[in-house]
């Protein structure tokens, strides 16, 4: 009768017991944590036995293949990890649940005496070789290494005039390193072979007012004439500026914050009494952004100038425009505070000219030359 | 005629008569009335001391104080607000309400219409110091343009709210 029940608990008690574990060609040992029936791999073994892309953090290890990946968040508690299908950190070393990442990564998933977990080798269904990179697609997600003399392409097989088949995989032989590797999905891999073009800086001119609000009359002239009028011409000198309005039509301030946001550089042109120039300017700068221009002198330079198309100093280009209109005989006045359309990543002023100023043709072809000459002097990092 | 002369309709209308007899001797029921209020509520006016910040460019504000009676029934809210439209020559703000330690003011959207910067920054600051400094329970200003948060009506930045220095 013993014997009997023995022989009835015995399954139940194995089942839970460490079974082995093989994958591809590696073997290693299958856990079950909190006893809950939930086979686990240890994470570096399954990455290397199928070579799956790994990423450990502190509290969380992802593995990734192609186009797809799985992350778990990481317990250190076994009952836990394995009720909430996490991974879990045992004596230093992470284990991961052996099902859930097969079914997330495509992979084949057998439990028999022990655990065998498989990835059937990749075909190589189609080439497309360009100036630009290559474009090549499989039977299945593959991922791509990035070795000396080109990139390998593991557990995948077939033949290329370009590819050399190897025992790890497919090898892609190239003479300079790839400039990128990336999975566009569908057992895709691009290899990019020229660098990207980097954004250039754009600039955003916003005639004030407009439509129904005229802004101020002075003596005849008209606020939301004069600022488009000026706003054209800077625009003339500076090839690719923008315009938020185009002719005389009401713009909401909702819309022109809204390109505001799009631009590396943005000057509001307004007009005020008298024959004072003045620039307001955003007094505090929060933005992630906006703050990380303080380390823009320890970026390389490749990521100094996309900071740069997108991010960017409202003193500097103040300091810019007042040195600007200093060159024309002209004192600017200089104020911070919460003014419109500068709480922006880009560097943004409103810009004040007097009414004085803008009285004739020649007057404000002097005025429109120095706001293009700021910009310029500006863009070209030329102002203090 | 005989029928109608039963002795239960000459009853019937002895009750009736009897009826209208009572109805016309009652007294009438008095027509409702105002709820009455202690004879000395009525003529109380509260007083309101507006912290008015004249602009007083290019120097800043000159803080004035103005008395104002608020009568019953009049909202002092209204009253700050009409007060400091007719000190400053400014359009009345649509609406102001107090709402978690903070002060809202509801602007039309021609507010700052036909000014430059430096005189929106003086109208809208005047605006807000002067509530502050006259609604305790507020302790910054926020502005909405026609009852809807807004980026600004045209110079300034409407988003940030505004603090007594």
């Amino acid at each position: 009768m013993r014997a009997l029940l023995l022989l009835f608990l015995a399954p139940f008690a194995l089942a839970q017991a460490p079974k082995p574990l093989k994958v591809g060609e590696l073997t290693g040992e299958a856990l079950y944590p909190g006893n809950r029936g939930v086979s686990y791999g240890e994470v570096g073994l399954v990455a290397r036995g199928l070579g799956l892309a790994l990423w450990q953090g502190e509290s969380q290890v992802a593995l990734g293949l192609g186009a797809r990946y799985r992350t778990f968040p990481v317990e250190a508690d076994e009952a836990k990890a394995a009720s909430s299908l996490a991974a879990w950190r045992k004596d230093g070393r992470v284990y991961v649940p052996l099902r859930p990442l097969a079914d997330a990564l495509g992979l084949s998933y057998r439990a028999q005496v022990g655990i065998q977990l498989d990835l059937p080798w990749a075909r190589l269904l189609q080439v497309e070789a360009r100036p630009e990179g290559y474009l090549l697609r499989f039977s299945r997600e593959v991922n791509a290494v990035v070795r000396p003399g080109g990139v390998l392409f593991p557990m995948a097989q077939g033949s290329h005039p370009s590819l050399v088949q190897e025992a790890m995989g497919l090898f892609l032989p190239l003479s300079r390193p790839p400039e990128r590797v990336y999975y566009p999905g569908g057992g895709q891999v691009a290899v990019g072979l020229t660098p990207l073009p980097l954004p250039s800086p754009t600039v955003l001119l916003d005639p004030g007012h407009g439509g129904e609000d005229p802004g101020l009359e002075v003596q005849g002239l008209v606020e939301k004439e004069a600022t488009l009028d000026l706003a054209r011409r800077v625009a003339a000198l500076l090839p690719g500026a923008r315009l938020t309005r185009q002719g005389d039509e009401t713009l909401p301030l909702e819309a022109r914050l809204a390109l505001a946001r799009t631009a590396s550089v943005v000057v509001s042109l307004h007009m005020a009494r008298g024959r004072e120039v003045r620039l307001y300017l955003p007094k505090d700068r929060t933005s992630p952004l906006a703050q990380s221009l303080a380390r823009l002198g320890d970026l390389p330079e490749e990521r100094a100038r996309l900071l740069r198309a997108y991010a960017g100093d409202p003193a500097r280009l103040a300091a810019a425009l007042e040195r600007a209109f200093a060159d024309q005989g002209f004192a600017v006045a200089k104020a911070e505070g919460p003014y419109a359309l500068t709480r922006v990543d880009g560097a943004a002023v409103l810009l004040e000219v007097g009414a004085e100023r803008l009285g004739t043709e020649e007057a404000r072809a002097l005025v429109a030359q120095a706001i293009a000459q700021g910009i310029r002097a500006y863009l070209e990092g030329g102002a203090p | 005629m005989r029928k109608y002369l039963s002795v239960y309709n000459l009853l019937g209308l002895l009750v009736f008569a009897l009826g209208l007899f009572v109805y016309w001797q009652s007294p009438v029921p008095n027509p409702p009335k105002a709820l009455p209020l202690p004879a000395d509520e009525a003529a109380r006016e509260e007083k309101l001391t507006l912290n008015l910040y004249r602009p007083d460019p290019p120097q800043g504000f000159l803080r004035e104080p103005v008395v104002l009676e608020v009568g019953l029934g009049e909202n002092p809210y209204e009253k700050a607000l009409l007060a400091w439209a007719q000190a400053t020559g400014s359009p009345t703000p649509l609406g102001l309400f107090a709402a978690e330690g903070r002060l809202v003011v509801d602007l039309p959207k021609d507010f700052a219409r036909g000014l430059d910067t430096e005189e929106e920054v003086y109208r809208l600051y005047s605006l807000a110091y002067t509530l502050l400094a006259t609604f305790p329970e507020g302790s910054e200003v926020r502005f909405l343009v026609e009852g809807q948060p807004s980026p600004g009506l045209a110079h300034l930045d409407l988003e940030v709210p505004v603090r007594l220095p």
